[in-house]
């Protein structure tokens, strides 16, 4: 029969067991979460070593060569900018216009706008380079467009980021209180007119937040790209968006595959730059909530 | 350059005949109540007018005038000694009209720098009549819009049901390009199952792809190594990393960590998502994949192989950890405060309540969460092209090299080969696996986790 007083020593023993437990456990949270930060803290500086003695004028100017010593990162960077401005041009107009339909003016219950809904859902869970497969199969072998062509790239990475818009776009005109909808509907505007003058010049900082963020995940995709054939040898920057061109990620992968050693350091320096443009857009995204972030 | 110049000036038109239409709906205004919609809305209703049918007709006409094209050019006196032959026709053709555009480049066929100067002559003469018919289209459709401007005219309403109509033809992209995935990688399967039996594909278990077609081509589309590299590294080695970080971390970010931590550590963390796949892939092959190969050799491998199952599928997990930190700590946060009360009330401990309480009740949560990273490990391609290997082998060790449906699919479909060989015709049967699974997994996961929600409601 164990003394059950709680200043038993069995009890004592027992209390001091199941608090150990507890540290253990504690320390255990803290050790998962210090395993992945020591992991990014290792890949951040074995980059940083690499190639941070590889950034230069010359680097950020140059294009592609064979040449690793003035081999540089500007012809990939100018598909990259093509290119985003492409998949900028399609998804952002596109996707808005889709969230405003969805979440203002569809009509509710009916087959048709669920399907919309769930395949919008599934595709953003879609992996990207299924979307490759997409942009070959449609835009190159059926449209004839350019390939390796900031055109051809844009269009599929827009189909890509487009789920992205339009989900972020749905839950930022969902956080408009009824109120203002209300408010302009009273003194005489039409439905259109409230959504467009006022629900959605109120949900864009949410809107701008997602596309920012689905623009980054476009600007390091390589997956989908590889199968439109965006890894062409570009020795100069691409002039159009039908000219061939290759992109920032691309120029990464391309490089990594060289025998040339010297080509480790222009890697790792055009993983430094992509990842400094990634976290300036993340970066901008994050202020954009702040600032314009609005608790009704 | 024609169509860019074509657009600008039917544009233009558009933005003068907005100001001709409400210049002429403000002379309409007489006193409040005089005209049924404002006189900006006359306008925007005439630039429809202008706009929308010119550019219709400029785009139908750039889907027939090729074909027309191609007509005169064979009508053509120049055209007469071109060889009778399809194919060697549409070469010379397509150079020509190469050449045509970019008078500079060197012609490869002499027959092809004669007729030139035709083709542009022809091209330049329907590219003409295309933009006069889209000119005269938006003459035709501005007097029409012009003659609506009159007070009683609901311009409004139209302008609006205008933009509704553009608003769902936006939505329906959507649908769109869920039917065209469907559709492409179906079609594309269905010509690589003439060739070669789906039964071979999914149950074979050589993977040796080749081009040209035989009978015994079934022998070496067997796919089964392929999936189960896929699986080998996306959803164990990746999940065996992945599941306990990401699990542990959310329990500690949730229950234990001050709102200072977890302000910070939170955004560091997901930092580890917004990293891109290719700069993990270069890690993993450069970095991680030599520590393995050394790990291995120490461990008394025979010369090891650089490219390892084991570094690709480590980088991958901890690609996934915050995908399954932020699923795991959604289902935690879903568990009502009166069962984590409950507990300590009854003088159970912090991480006695977590292992008994919180983590069983949050686990349907969590189990579809994992789920979800699953099917984006498989899908995940940059990591295993760069650092799981290309052989396609059923093994289990994890030092091997092994190879997954995403390299396989990269590897079928980069490089110049004709499109209709049965290598390239594999790809989009691999990607069809790949699009069901990843689909399935994704379906059941957002199926468990609504169930699990009104569980709980």
């Amino acid at each position: 029969m164990i003394n059950s007083s709680w200043q038993a020593p069995e009890m004592q023993r027992r209390l001091a067991r199941r608090h150990a437990a507890e540290r253990r456990f504690k320390a255990l949270g803290l050790v998962a979460i210090a395993t992945s930060l020591l992991f990014l803290a290792f890949l951040l500086f074995t980059m940083l070593r690499q190639g941070l003695g590889g950034i230069d004028w010359a680097f950020l100017t140059g294009s592609d060569s064979t040449d690793a010593t003035v081999a540089g990162v500007w012809g990939a960077a100018k598909g990259s900018i093509l290119t985003m401005g492409v998949t900028l041009a399609l998804s952002f107009p596109l996707g808005v216009l889709a969230a405003v339909y969805l979440e203002e003016f569809a009509p509710k219950g009916r087959r048709w706008v669920e399907w919309v809904e769930v395949s919008i859902n599934n595709l953003a869970a879609v992996p990207s380079i299924i979307f490759g497969l997409l942009g070959l199969a449609v835009f190159i072998n059926v449209m004839h467009l350019p390939r390796s062509s900031p055109l051809v790239g844009g269009m599929t990475l827009a189909l890509m980021t487009m789920p992205v818009i339009v989900i972020s776009g749905r839950n930022a005109i969902k956080a408009v209180p009824p109120s203002i909808r209300d408010a302009a509907l009273a003194v005489g505007a039409s439905p259109v007119q409230a959504v467009f003058h006022h629900v959605l010049p109120l949900a864009l900082p949410g809107i701008l937040t997602g596309t920012i963020i689905g623009m980054a995940r476009a600007l390091g995709e390589t997956a989908p790209l590889l199968m439109i054939g965006m890894r062409a040898f570009v020795a100069t920057p691409p002039g159009g968006i039908t000219d061939p061109a290759s992109v920032m990620p691309m120029q990464i992968f391309l490089w990594s595959d060289e025998i040339d050693q010297a080509f480790v350091q222009n890697t790792s320096a055009a993983i430094i730059v992509l990842l400094v443009l990634l976290m300036a857009m993340n970066g901008l995204a994050i202020y954009l909530r702040n600032k314009f972030e609005t608790r009704w | 350059m024609i169509s860019q110049f074509v657009l600008l000036v039917v544009l233009g038109l558009g933005v003068a005949g907005w100001f001709a239409a409400r210049a002429k709906a403000q002379a309409l205004y007489t006193g409040r109540g005089s005209l049924a919609a404002v006189p900006s809305y006359h306008g925007w209703h005439m630039l429809l007018w202008i706009v929308v049918p010119a550019v219709l007709v400029w785009a139908v006409w750039g889907g027939i005038s090729p074909g027309l094209v191609r007509g005169a050019i064979l009508a053509d006196p120049a055209a007469a000694q071109l060889p009778a032959f399809d194919m060697e026709r549409d070469a010379i053709l397509a150079e020509a009209s190469q050449l045509a555009r970019n008078p500079d480049a060197a012609a490869f066929n002499p027959m092809a720098q004669q007729l030139a100067e035709v083709v542009r002559g022809i091209e330049t003469r329907f590219a003409m009549i295309g933009a006069a018919l889209a000119a005269l289209t938006a003459f035709a459709g501005g007097a029409f819009g012009y003659t609506r401007v009159k007070a009683g005219f609901p311009a409004r309403t139209r302008v609006e049901r205008a933009t509704l109509m553009t608003l769902l033809v936006a939505s329906l992209i959507a649908i769109l390009t869920t039917a065209g995935i469907v559709i492409s990688l179906v079609y594309e399967t269905g010509l690589f199952f003439r060739h070669v039996s789906p039964i071979d594909f999914l149950t074979g278990t050589h993977w040796a792809p080749r081009t040209g077609f035989d009978a015994e081509l079934g022998k070496d589309f067997g796919a089964v190594p392929l999936f189960w590299g896929t699986l080998f590294i996306g959803a164990v080695i990746a999940m065996i990393v992945a599941i306990p970080l990401g699990l542990m971390s959310a329990v500690f970010l949730t229950q234990y960590a001050s709102a200072t931590m977890r302000k910070w550590l939170k955004p560091a963390l997901e930092i580890l998502a917004g990293i891109p796949t290719v700069v993990y892939g270069y890690f993993a092959a450069l970095t991680v994949a030599p520590l393995v190969r050394d790990f291995a050799a120490a461990m008394g491998a025979e010369n090891p192989s650089t490219e390892s199952a084991l570094a690709a599928g480590v980088v991958m997990g901890v690609m996934i950890i915050p995908f399954v930190s932020s699923m795991a700590d959604d289902s935690i946060a879903a568990v009502p405060q009166a069962m984590r009360d409950g507990s300590l009330a009854m003088g159970a401990t912090k991480s006695e309540t977590i292992k008994r309480v919180l983590l069983p009740a949050a686990l349907p949560g969590i189990v579809a969460g994992v789920m979800l990273a699953v099917s984006r490990a498989i899908g995940e391609t940059m990591i295993v092209v760069m650092a799981a290997g290309a052989a396609a082998r059923l093994s289990a060790n994890p030092f091997d090299s092994m190879t997954t449906v995403t390299f396989q699919i990269v590897q079928l479909l980069t490089g110049d080969q004709e499109f209709d060989s049965p290598k390239t015709l594999s790809a989009f049967a691999l990607g069809l696996v790949l699009f069901v699974v990843t689909l399935a997994l994704n379906i059941v996961a957002l199926r468990v986790v609504k169930k699990y929600r009104e569980a709980y409601d």
